[in-house]
This record gives C-alpha cells, structure tokens and sequence, in this order.
C-alpha cells in the first residue's frame, strides 16, 4: 500500500517576521522571482530540460570515441596520429556548420546542365555493405550506373587510395570503369579521390598544361543517387588507354607502389629504387622484344651509381630533357618529393626506342621553401649530372617567367572554384567529417610563393674565384660555382698586361696541373683601359651543382681550374654571365691555400666529347655484322653502290644519312646469302632528321631486334623527321611485319615501289607526310596501315593486296586522293574513331570496296570515312558498314543507300574548292574519281572551326536551345540537339568580322538531321540573315557536307533551326513499331575557310532582324 | 494517474528532502562538463584519457594472441590450437590493411604451425593456404607454408605445393637463399637439371643492391651495390674531408666482398697545382677483420649463420687531406653447402656436372665463394 504524498511546491521555510513589523531586509522582486523559480523546480524537470545538452556531449564524446576506434584500425600516418579530441572537435563544428549548409542544400541539384557532374546510381544495400565498414570488401567491384541525360551507363565500382584518409570518413574514394565499348568521356577507368581535391587537381593538371606525359585530371561534384555525395577529384588510370591516348604505343608501364597498404611487400627492402620485385607492370609490352624488368634493373643499378659510366648509362636510359622539365614542374608544384623511395613512381619504357619516361602521379602542392624529406635516389642521381641541374633551371625559367605557369594556374583553380562554388563551400562545411577540399585562399598564395623563391633561385649563380701565379709562369685561375645556376665565363680583364700572347688552358683531366691533357680555349684579344681583355670565341659553361643529400634541394659546388699563360698581370676579373637569367654575375673571392671540397655532382668536363664523323660507302660492300651511325655523325652512300648484307645484319643510323643514287646508278640493299634477310636499315632517333635517300633499292630485309628495340619494318624510322625517300623500291622482305614502318616519324615518300612484300607494305604509327605517286603491288597484307596517323596519300596505285589497301585506324585522319585502288580484299578500311578524308579515289575490282567498322574497343567509335567524288564500283561488296560507323557524303539524298550514295555524291569542283584548296589541291577539270589534272597549292588555313568532344568541359560549348529544343549536348562526337515540339532552335554567337577581308567566305558544315519536317542553318550577321535548308533523313549515319558561301559582313551568330514532324512518332524501320522519340539534328563540326576568288555578291542575304536573333 | 513508484518510500522522501541539493551538484556537473569540453586543453587531457581507456581495451586482441604464442612456446600444441582456432574466429583483421594485420599474420603463423606439429595436414594446409591469401605478398607466409609442406610430406619426395611455395617466394624475393634451396632440393630430387642450374643462375642474376659503409678517420659514408660476384669500380665523395691518420674501413652489412684495389683521393687546394691520388692497397697485406673469414689477401668471407662483419685497413700518416675514396670490389652473394653440393640429392655442383657443362660450373663457381661442409 502506498500513500500520495502532496506535491505542491515544498513549504517556505523563511521565518516570518512578528506581526506588525516590516521585513528585515527588501528582497529586489528579481531576485524573489529568481528565488521562487528556483524553489519551484523539480529534479525530474531539471532532468527532462538537460536532456538535449546531455544527449549532445554524450553523442559528441561517444562518437568521438567511436571516430578514433574507426581510425584505430589502420595504422598508417593518419591512424596513428589521431586523437579523440580533434573528431570531437569535427563533429562539433559539423553540427554548427549543419544549420549554415541548410540554404546550400538547395542549390546541389543533380539535374543542373553542366558536363562536369557526376551522377551515379548504385542499388543503396549494395552501397552501404561496400561502405559501411571500412576493411570489407576491398578489391571487390560492384555494379552501379552512371546517369546521362536520358540514359544509364553501366559501371563497375570498388574502393580505391592508398591510406585511410581515403576511407574513413562520410565521403570515401572510388574507382569507376566503364565497358570497353562504352566509355565514359573518353575514359574507361578513372579514380575518385576525396584528397585535397582542389590543391591536387591544380598540382597534377599542371603537368599536362606544361607537355608533360601525365594522366588527365579534373574537378566534378559528384551525386550519389540522387544526392549530394561530395566533391572529388577525378584521375585517369594510368594504363594501355593511357598511353594510347596520349599516343604511345603499349610498352612496359612499371610501377612502384610499395608503401599501399595490402599492396606492400613486407620482409623486404621497401625501397624502390633498391629492390626491382616490388615493382610491378601496370601494362605489359607485347612487342616480341618484351624483356620483363631489363629497363627497370637497369634504372635502378643507375639511381645507385658509383661510378660516371654508371652515371651515362642511367643517362642514356632516358630523354634528359623530358625528365628535367617534369622536375622543373615539380619545382614549381614545391612537391619533387612525393614521388618518392617507397610510392609513386610510374615509368613508361618506349618500346621503339627502350627510352623510359617518368610519369609524374599524385603530385601535391606544397611550399617549395619547407622540404619534408630528401628527394629520391634517382633524382638524386640525376640531379648530380650537371647538364641535367642547367636543363631543370632552364625548364624552370621557361615556365615562370613572365608568370605564365602562375597565371594559368591560378585561373584553372578560379575557373574550377567559381564553376562548382555551391558544392565547394558545401564540402568546406563539413571539412573534418570528411577531408578538406581546399579553397584559391589556400593554392594561390603557395603557388605564388613557388614561382618567387624559384625565381630567386634563377637568380642565384654565385661564384668563387681566385687567381695564383704558379711555378712555371702559369696563373692558376680557380672557379667554384655555388649556387643554383652555373654561369658562362666570358671573357678575363687583365689588369696591367697587354692581352698579346695570352693564352687560356681548360683543366679539362682535372689533375690541376697544367698538362698535355688540358684544352686551349679559343680566345681573341683586345686592350682595355687597364691593360687588355681576353674574350673566349666560345663562353665556357661553368655548370652548378646541386647538393640533394639534405632535406630539400640546395645549392652544392663544383670547381673549375683553368691556367693562364701570360706575364705581367697585376690582377685579373673574370666576366661571367648567369646562364638562366643573362644577368652579369660579380664572382666572390676564393680564398688562398683553401681546401677544396669534393664537388657536389660530376664534373662536366669529364663527360666524353666526340667528334662528329663523316662515315662514307661506295662500290661493292659486303656488311658482315651491323653498322651503327652514332648521332651526329653522317652516313654517305655513294651512287651505284651496293650493299651486300649478312644475315640479320643491319644498319642503325642515328646520325644522318644520305644515300642518293641516281636513275643509271641506284643504291642496293640486298642479301648476301640469298633467301637469308638481313636485318633492317632504320633510321632511329632526331640525330637522324632530314636524311634523304634517292634511287635505293632495299630488298629481302627481315626486321630485327637491336639493343632492345624491335624494328619491325625492313627500312624503319623511329622518331625521325623531315625524311625524304624518293624512287626508291622495297621488296620480297620475309619475317617482318612490314616492308617499311614509321613510328613518330615525318617522311616523303614519292615514287616509289612496293612490292611483294611479306605483310604490310607500309606501317604508319604516329605517323605524317606524303605518299605520293606510288605503286603498291601484291602487298602480303596492308598496302598502307596507319594508327593514329595523317599522311597525305595521293596519286598512288594499289593492286592486288592480299587484305586492305588502305587501313585507317586508331583515330587516322589521313588526306586519301587520286589513288586508285584495286584487287585488295578491302580497298579502303575505315576504323576506330577515324576521319579520312577520301576525295577523288576509284575503287574497283575489290571485294569490298570501302568498310567502316570498330574494331579495337579502346577507341570507343567506328570509322566515319569523308568520301566525295570517290568512284566505288564493280567490288563484289561497294560499301560495309557497322551501328558504330559514320559517313559523310555530298549530295545524298534522303533515303538513299549509302554504298549508291558514295559514287552518286558527285560535287563540282567550284563547289569543293573549300576542299581542294584546304588540302592544297588546285583540279583542273573535275567530277567522279581520278581527276584528269591538278597542281599543289598553298593550302588554306581554318579560320574558325569547332568539334565536339564528350568531356568535362562546356555542356554544349556556349551552344543555347530555345523553343521546341529539349536539349543541346555533346555526344558521340557531335553536337546533339533534339527537339521535342514544334520549331527549335540552337544558336551559338560567333565573331566573324568578314567586311574587311579579301576572297570568298565558305563556312562548312558536317551535319545530320532526321525526322524533322525541315531544317536549316542561318548565319546572322549585322547586314541580314543567310539561310541553308537541310534536308533531313531517316537516321543518323549520314552526314553531309553544308557548305555555305558567306558575303562580306559582321556575322554574330549561327543557328541551327529545325520543325519536328507532327505526332513526334517515327516508325522503327526494323520492327514497324511506333517509336516515340524526338527529332534531332547531329552537328559534327563546322569550319570557316577564306577561299581565294571573288567574293559572293550579297544577294541572297535577307534583312536584317528586327528582334532578338532567336525566337 | 500516477502508478506506484518503483522507489521506495524512504529514497523518495530523502530525495525530496535534499532535492535543491542534488538539482544544484546535477546542474554543477553539467555545467563543469560543458565547460571542461569547451576548454580547448582541459577536454584535450580528458579525451586523452578517453582514447587511452579506448585503446587499452582495443589492445585485447594483442593480449590473446601472446598468450595463445605462449602455450605454443610452451609446446602445449593442442589447447594452443583450440585457443588460437577460437581467437582466429573473432580477430578482426580480415583484410591486410587492418592496423592489426601483423597480428593476424603471427596467430595464423602460429595456428599453422600447432597443426603442423599435430600432424594435422588438412588442417595445417588450410590454416598456410589462408595465410598466404592474407598477404600473398609477405614472402614470408609462402616460405612458412613451403616449410611446413616440406615437413608434412605424404611421402619420400617433396610435394608440389611446397615447389609452388618457393616459386612463389622466388617470385618476390628471388634472393632468399632458403626458397633457392628449397627449389633446387625438389628439381634435384626430380632430376631437372637443366632447371636446376637455370635456377641457380637466376638465383645469382636476381638484382640484389646492397648498402656499404665506408669510413675513413670517422668520415662515413654510403654507397649500393650490386650483390652480382662482379667486380665494380667505386668512386665515393666523402660529405667532408677525412685525415691520413686511423684506418680505411668497410661494412658489408653481411655479405663476401673481394677487393683488388683502394686509393685515396686528395682535394685540390685553392691557387696550387696539383692534386693527387694516391693507392693505398691493391692486395698485399690482408685486412684487419671483424666477423669475417679470410679466404685469400682479397677475399672475406660472411658466414650466413653469423652474418655481418668488417674489414679495416691501417692508414699510413700523410699530411694532405682526403675527398674521395676509390674502391675496385665485389659483393658475393652466399651460398651453403647444402644448397652447393649435398650428400643425397644431387644440387648444384652436381647437377652442372651431370649436365657435362663444366663451362657453366666455371662461371658461376667464379661469382661465389665456393662452400665447405662445415657451411
């Protein structure tokens, strides 16, 4: 049994006065209110109104605590260094900051028209047992999508970053990958990183801006079903698709990453440059000459060298230019470091020239003025080659002076910022809870702080010097450069001595005495007021060496000792000028009798110097192992000569070769055991630009493997330009891939031969030039197989190749005129995301005649061949095309076949003469096929022109839709705008001043158009409107050249107008279905020519607009 | 309505009784607790203590984990196997990642091995088939498994997995003379000698960079070389100059060196001809060493059971200071006997024997130090 107790407030127990009398003392009514609020309140409601405040210090001390657990079960840098404490702190400011996001929520919107967002879906179990616990499911990809406009593209997803920065917060990072045949803005692999997004983005961009090998790189806010997920920054993989996209055929990509937690190679030294099986290959070379790890071993016996020719073979590993500006860009960027000893480290090993490449991968940005470590042994290494520390300054000058690099940087992190600013300062909010995305307040001022200390450094060639008569009469003339330049010593003022006889000795055996060993430097001498000047003809480079043992980069020392003969000289000053900045430099005294420290690097003067080498051929020659012309040297081959080659015996020219024979006397490669190849004659490297070979016959080559490299073709060029081979035959070559094969080369090739060949007859990759007035017979393969390739192919005759006559592939835009082409399995092959132009061709007798197709998945796209006034008939098959092809045709009519569309497509020549001239051609007569005549002209320039390419840039390229327009975007290579309802219009403003300038205007459009009642172009301009209807077809495969003459006048804009066809329904051709979906008008690309002749007259231009341009 | 309290009568008086009391410590102690939180360096020392609880209680696995290696010291194979089995079920490192993946790394070593020693093959082989899935780029956990398949063969011969264990090894450490063993006893057992003399050429081609110390009157320094049986030609800038008095010393850190000659370099002086080189030894009076067996005036040998070692060479008094030192030397890689020429299976020596390629036998014999029984 209970009994209730009463529960009002508890009795007063203040004594009360006696009756009659005031109160002792007058309680303020405050303070009495005070009183009895106090004496009213109830624990239970003191309990009940604490609540909040209590739940919130035990829900931020427990997930605080929880926060560190998380942390705890990594232990890497971040992990370890963690403390309780600051997640507290975090989650308080997340909640502050919480309220402040609220009126940034509104403006995240996942719909917005902008390229550059990312929008994925992934099914949310899926998500959160992907994410919810940090050490599940690594290496494990999922399914997602990411969404387009009106479509899904199907990826697979996994957790990526190499510490736990990446993973343990709300906003983790991913990779995405694509199908291969769908990518996703050109990429098929790209990783998602939550790490200093705006700063890294900045730091790693740069390289690429710069021209350095480096994977692409952008900023994009990122939604995750529909809702904010955060800002990332977005990398591409580097990979096969890597290097074909930046035009590098696959070769070994080695990489080192050992410090990746569940990557790392434990028991082992983690050092990467001392132990080559932590390395692996992000891609493999599929070259026959494929040795596993040879470049790499090599590499890093070189990083550790002890010895100079340790030293110049690690040097000869690689293009010391390249690696000296991707320094210099480091430099800037203040981060040379973290591409360091245990992670990092991507290096492409060229498999045309076993030259390796270091690509530069997760790059920070940091202040150049507080390095956190040394750099690594390689750079060390490198860096003590003193030719190597004058290119990094030189690099170095060319990319801060005047501020470029500064300017552009800055405007990249200001264009990026400003552009997803709302998302930005939404992720700025919660920075704590997830890693901070930096802001400009933060990049600039360090990237400014860069580019000043590395211009003090440009400035800072100091210089010791001290001059000592010696026994003997000589002077000795000591200089020792310390600081980050070296400088160029110009000229010795002899104070009290007539400069006649002086003579200057370089200490070149840097034994310190003078000796037989030492060079006398060419000197002219002149009198000065205080006695006479000696001048060297050449200035003397007195390198800087740089001191890489310490944390940072500093400046080091390296001596130089010359002697002086002369008499009389009271004093002497030598002349010197900065080698970077030119600015004169004042030496400081070098103290008598001092001890010379050990130089920092090696000396330049003990690198080898040769001499170059006039190498001559003539008569009978009987090669029984290979020549090698080194660079700078010359090969001259003598007319009539022959060449009698053994086995697998080649000529390697690195310097330049000549070999001009004439019609009566030709020059023969040929076998010297018959039925045996010899090897190949390749011309490899820059040294041997601007060889020339005339009259030459090579015949019965094999290809071969020399130092590493492959060459496949018989006569081969590897990086080589501006090469001439005129009348020169190629033939019954057996073994190797090609009779002839250029890889990054620029050649001529006119009237030449081609026959019989094992297999290609010519391999163009990278390649550009002219093939012209050619013949190519029975060709075991390809007549011409071209990768990603240019040339101008004219005026050749092609017959009987066993499989294409002309294979343009992997992304060719090759000129293809005049030729004839016959008997080939193919006559032209158009594939992989290729655009030849095919202009006045007769293609007859083939099996088929042009096909279009995708073959190799990495390039996303089939053919698109350009074929006018091209004859194909008689083949068994005139025209192959694949879903994933395009073609442009002139003069198509809607409905019509393409294979009766290409021989129709009969244009004039008046109405070509854009064409012709911009490809330099002036006909003489026209129409279908071969033309009669025609000369070489200059060709003329675009003068305004745009293509579209699906990536993170504009939307729609400054493109606007209005009225029935649904939308305007880029993709699949083109310009899509689709209308729903009635008229639409896509106009873009464009500046084209045409009042002032001489010729006739021609602006050209490659388009397509379907179900649309019409369609046309107008361009605006300040004197009236020019309109160009088009006539739409049934689909999207058939593109047509518009080409429209344009009177002088100020021209604004352009728009694009089309009407849909009533009831927005298209029956499907295939399946008599009624398919609801809009019309649409594809615009590949347009260009404005200036075409020479007279000036369209401005009749046909209607009034001007009263109105605004667009409806 | 108000139902019958779970406090009893006198609480409830006594509570209402000091009421104003217990409202005022409660009301304190929330506020001396916002207050200590919002006090940067006062809640900094209490979440300390926070993550210093935190972390004691997390380190409980460790705990466990010692005491399981403990009963396996103690060779109590069988509890040690149920109480790691149990432990193995709940340890929370699943990925290699985890901070506590080392540990993971010891307690499936260590499970391993009580199944091993239990004759428990099924069980032994999962536990190292697990292990090696762990981290299958710890070396360590193959050779581990190679061992104990080794130890735990259904017959006379040496089974497959336990050769797949040491490619495996040989694949990432290609150095590790154990695997190299390892391997060559299996292809001497299946009498593969052209594998096995390719295998041991590999072994001595396998890039292996070493770090030697150099000291000259106290100035050190650094160099890397290859552990190649070649010779290299050395040129090594000391950081400052060193002095003609005390002695010229080398560290191999554990590996044979042969060296055929040493010079000093002296700096030049400022405004004075000259500079000078000067050979201080190429091969007569041996060196003084330190854990290390002379084989000949030019050759020490490391031992692999004592690995370590130093050579020191007196220096003769000179005025003139020194900048650089050049070496012309070798590094050897090692090679025991067993793996050289075992009683039993033919091995090495053997195998270039039966293979009537005394050339090869030459050639490699002349880029080691050639073992004795006692290796």
């Amino acid at each position: 049994m209970t009994t209730l107790q009463p529960t009002g407030p508890a009795p007063d127990l203040h004594p009360l006065p006696p009756a009659g009398q005031p109160p002792a003392v007058a309680l303020p009514q405050a303070s009495s209110r005070l009183n009895a609020r106090w004496r009213s309140l109830r624990l239970r409601h003191v309990l009940v109104y604490t609540t909040p405040v209590v739940g919130l210090l035990l829900y931020l001390v427990g997930a605080s605590v929880n926060d560190y657990l998380r942390y705890r079960q990594f232990d890497d840098f971040w992990s370890v260094t963690a403390e309780v404490d600051q997640f507290f702190v975090a989650r308080a400011r997340g909640l502050l900051n919480g309220i402040r996001s609220l009126p940034l929520d509104h403006q995240l919107n996942p719909e917005a028209p902008d390229a550059g967002i990312v929008r994925l879906a992934v099914r949310p179990a899926v998500w959160d047992s992907i994410h919810g616990d940090p050490m599940q499911n690594w290496g494990k990809w999922f399914t997602g999508a990411l969404a387009r406009e009106n479509s899904l593209l199907k990826v697979e997803m996994r957790k990526r970053g190499d510490n736990s920065v990446h993973w343990l917060t709300a906003k983790h990072s991913f990779t995405i990958k694509t199908e291969q045949r769908a990518l996703f803005k050109n990429h098929q692999t790209l990783g998602l990183s939550v790490k200093d997004v705006l700063s890294a983005f900045i730091a790693n961009r740069m390289a690429s801006e710069v021209g350095i090998l480096a994977p692409s790189t952008y900023v994009a806010p990122v939604f995750l079903n529909q809702r904010f997920y955060g800002v990332f920054r977005l990398n591409e993989t580097v990979d096969e698709n890597f290097l074909r996209a930046n035009l590098r055929l696959p070769g070994n990509l080695f990489r080192g990453d050992a410090a990746e937690r569940g990557d790392a190679y434990r028991n082992q030294n983690r050092n990467l440059f001392e132990n080559a099986y932590i390395w692996e290959r992000a891609a493999k070379s599929q070259r026959s000459n494929a040795s596993a790890t040879a470049s790499l071993v090599a590499l890093l016996t070189g990083s550790n060298a002890t010895s100079l020719e340790e030293h110049l073979h690690l040097m000869s590993l690689m293009d010391r230019q390249k690696v000296a500006r991707m320094i210099a860009y480091l430099l800037v960027m203040g981060d040379p470091y973290h591409m360091d000893g245990v992670h990092n480290q991507f290096w492409y090993e060229d498999p045309w020239s076993m030259i390796l490449e270091p690509i530069p991968w997760d790059v920070r940005l940091l202040d150049l003025g507080r390095p956190p470590r040394p750099v690594n042994p390689f750079l060390k290494e490198f860096l003590r080659d003193p030719f190597a520390v004058d290119e990094v300054m030189q690099n170095v000058r060319s990319l801060v002076e005047e501020d470029h690099i500064l300017e552009r940087s800055e405007k990249l992190t200001r264009d990026v910022y400003d552009r997803y600013r709302p998302y930005f300062e939404y992720d700025r909010l919660r920075a704590g809870l997830i890693p901070d995305v930096g802001s400009p307040e933060a990049v600039v001022p360090l990237l400014e702080g860069n580019v000043r200390l590395l211009k003090e450094w440009m400035g800072d060639a100091r210089m010791g010097f001290h001059a000592e008569p010696a026994p003997g009469g000589a002077l000795v003339l000591d200089f020792e450069a310390r600081g980050r330049v070296g400088a160029e010593l110009l000229s010795l003022e002899l104070v009290g001595v007539h400069q006649g006889g002086a003579r200057l000795y370089a200490d070149r055996n840097l034994n310190g005495v003078l000796d037989s060993g030492d060079s006398l430097l060419p000197t002219t001498g002149q009198p000065s007021p205080s006695g006479g000047r000696l001048t060297l003809r050449i200035p003397e480079a007195l390198y800087a060496g740089w001191d890489t043992h310490q944390f940072g980069l500093h400046p080091g020392r390296q001596q130089y000792r010359f002697f002086l003969l002369t008499s009389g000289a009271t004093s002497i000053r030598p002349e010197l000028r900065n080698r970077v900045t030119g600015h004169p430099v004042e030496p400081e005294a070098w103290a008598a009798g001092t001890v010379v420290a050990p130089a920092t690097g090696w000396n330049p003067w003990r690198f080898p110097i040769r001499k170059a080498v006039v190498h001559r051929l003539s008569g009978r020659v009987r090669l029984s192992e290979n020549l090698e012309i080194p660079p700078g040297d010359t090969l001259l081959i003598a007319p009539g000569t022959t060449i009698r080659m053994d086995p697998d015996v080649s000529l390697l020219v690195r310097g330049r070769m000549v070999a001009r024979g004439t019609a009566r006397d030709s020059i023969t490669f040929e076998q010297a055991v018959p039925g045996r190849p010899w090897g190949t004659v390749a011309l490899q490297g820059h040294g041997a630009d601007s060889s020339h070979v005339e009259y030459a016959r090579f015949l019965g080559g094999g290809g071969i493997i020399l130092h590493e490299v492959e060459y496949t073709g018989s006569v081969s060029l590897h990086y080589v330009s501006h090469v001439l081979f005129d009348h020169v035959e190629v033939a019954r070559n057996v073994r190797s891939d090609d009779a002839f094969h250029a890889y990054h080369a620029t050649f001529a090739m006119r009237h030449c031969l081609f026959h019989d060949t094992n297999a290609d007859a010519m391999d163009l990759d990278y390649a550009n030039g002219e093939i012209s007035n050619c013949r190519i017979i029975h060709a075991g393969n390809d007549g011409f197989d071209l990768m990603t390739s240019n040339p101008r192919i004219f005026n050749n005759y092609i017959e009987g190749d066993d499989d294409k006559g002309v294979s343009v592939g992997e992304g060719s835009n090759p000129f293809i005129f005049n030729n004839y082409i016959t008997k080939c399995l193919r006559g032209i092959e158009v594939k992989d995301g290729s655009e030849p132009v095919i202009l006045n061709n007769y293609l007859v007798g083939n099996i088929v005649g042009i096909r279009q197709r995708q073959k190799n998945v990495r390039y996303a796209h089939g053919g698109w061949g350009k074929v006018i006034n091209t004859v194909v008939e008689n083949n068994r098959q005139d025209f192959v095309s694949d879903d994933n092809s395009r073609l442009t045709v002139l003069g198509l009519k809607p409905g019509q076949r393409p294979d009766s569309a290409i021989s129709a497509s009969t244009a004039k020549p008046e109405e070509l003469a854009w064409l012709y001239r911009h490809y330099g051609v002036q006909p003489t007569g026209g129409g279908l096929g071969l033309l009669p005549g025609w000369a070489s002209v200059e060709p003329i320039p675009v003068l305004d022109s745009a293509s579209f390419e699906d990536d993170f840039g504009e939307y729609a390229d400054g493109w606007v839709g209005s009225g029935g327009v649904e939308r305007v975007i880029k993709r699949n290579r083109n310009l899509v705008i689709s209308i729903g309802q009635g008229l639409g219009v896509a106009t873009r403003r464009v500046d084209w001043d045409l009042t002032g300038d001489q010729g006739r205007h021609t602006v050209v459009f490659e388009i397509a158009a379907r179900d649309l009642e019409s369609a046309a172009i107008t361009l605006v301009s300040d004197s009236g409107r020019i309109t160009r209807p088009l006539q739409p077809a049934e689909d999207l495969s058939q593109y047509r050249f518009e080409a429209i003459d344009l009177p002088p006048a100020h021209y604004r804009e352009i728009q694009i107008t089309g009407t849909t066809k009533p009831g927005f329904s298209h029956v499907e051709r295939n399946t008599g279905l009624v398919d609801f979906r809009n019309s649409r008008i594809d615009l590949h690309s347009y260009r404005l020519f200036r075409v020479p002749g007279e000036a369209v007259v401005a009749g046909g231009v209607e009034a001007p607009p009263r109105a605004a341009s667009t409806p | 309505m108000t139902g019958p309290s779970v406090f009893p009568l006198s609480l409830r008086r006594a509570l209402r009784e000091r009421e104003r009391q217990l409202i005022a410590v409660y009301l304190a102690g929330i506020g001396l607790l916002c207050l200590a939180l919002a006090v940067g360096p006062v809640r900094e020392r209490v979440l300390y203590r926070a993550k210093l609880l935190t972390a004691y209680w997390d380190d409980r696995w460790t705990r466990r984990l010692e005491q399981g290696e403990k009963l396996v010291a103690q060779k109590r194979y069988a509890e040690a196997a149920n109480y790691l089995a149990a432990l193995d079920r709940e340890f929370p490192a699943r990925d290699v990642r985890h901070a506590r993946d080392k540990e993971r790394t010891r307690l499936l070593m260590a499970l391993g091995q009580c199944y091993t020693e239990l004759k428990k093959r099924k069980l032994a082989t999962e536990t190292y088939q697990r292990l090696v899935a762990f981290d299958p780029k710890n070396w360590e956990n193959n050779y581990a498994y190679a061992q104990a398949a080794s130890k735990l063969r259904p017959n006379w011969a040496m089974p497959k997995d336990a050769r797949d264990q040491y490619l495996a090894v040989l694949k990432i450490n290609p150095n590790h003379l154990p695997s190299v063993g390892g391997y060559i006893t299996y292809l001497g057992e299946k009498g593969d000698f052209t594998e096995l003399n390719a295998a041991f050429e590999s072994y001595l081609d396998a890039l292996l960079l070493q770090r030697v110390t150099i000291k000259v009157s106290n100035i050190g320094a650094d160099f890397v070389l290859p552990v190649d049986g070649r010779f290299h030609d050395v040129e090594v800038p000391l950081p400052q100059l060193g002095t003609w008095s005390g002695e010229l010393s080398l560290s191999t850190h554990g590996y044979s060196i042969e060296i055929q000659r040493v010079a000093l370099g002296a700096p030049q002086v400022v405004g004075r001809p000259g500079s000078t080189r000067r050979e201080v030894w190429s091969g007569g009076t041996p060196w003084q060493v330190d854990s290390l067996t002379p084989r000949s005036a030019t050759l020490y040998q490391s031992h692999i059971k004592s690995p370590g070692g130093t050579l020191h060479l007196p220096l003769e008094s000179r005025p003139e200071p020194i900048s650089t030192v050049y070496l012309h030397l070798r590094l050897i890689k090692p090679v025991d006997f067993q793996t050289w020429d075992a009683l039993g299976a033919p091995m090495v020596k053997r195998s270039f024997q039966n293979r009537l390629n005394y050339g090869g036998l030459d050639s490699v014999k002349a880029r080691i130090i050639v073992p004795d029984s006692t290796e």
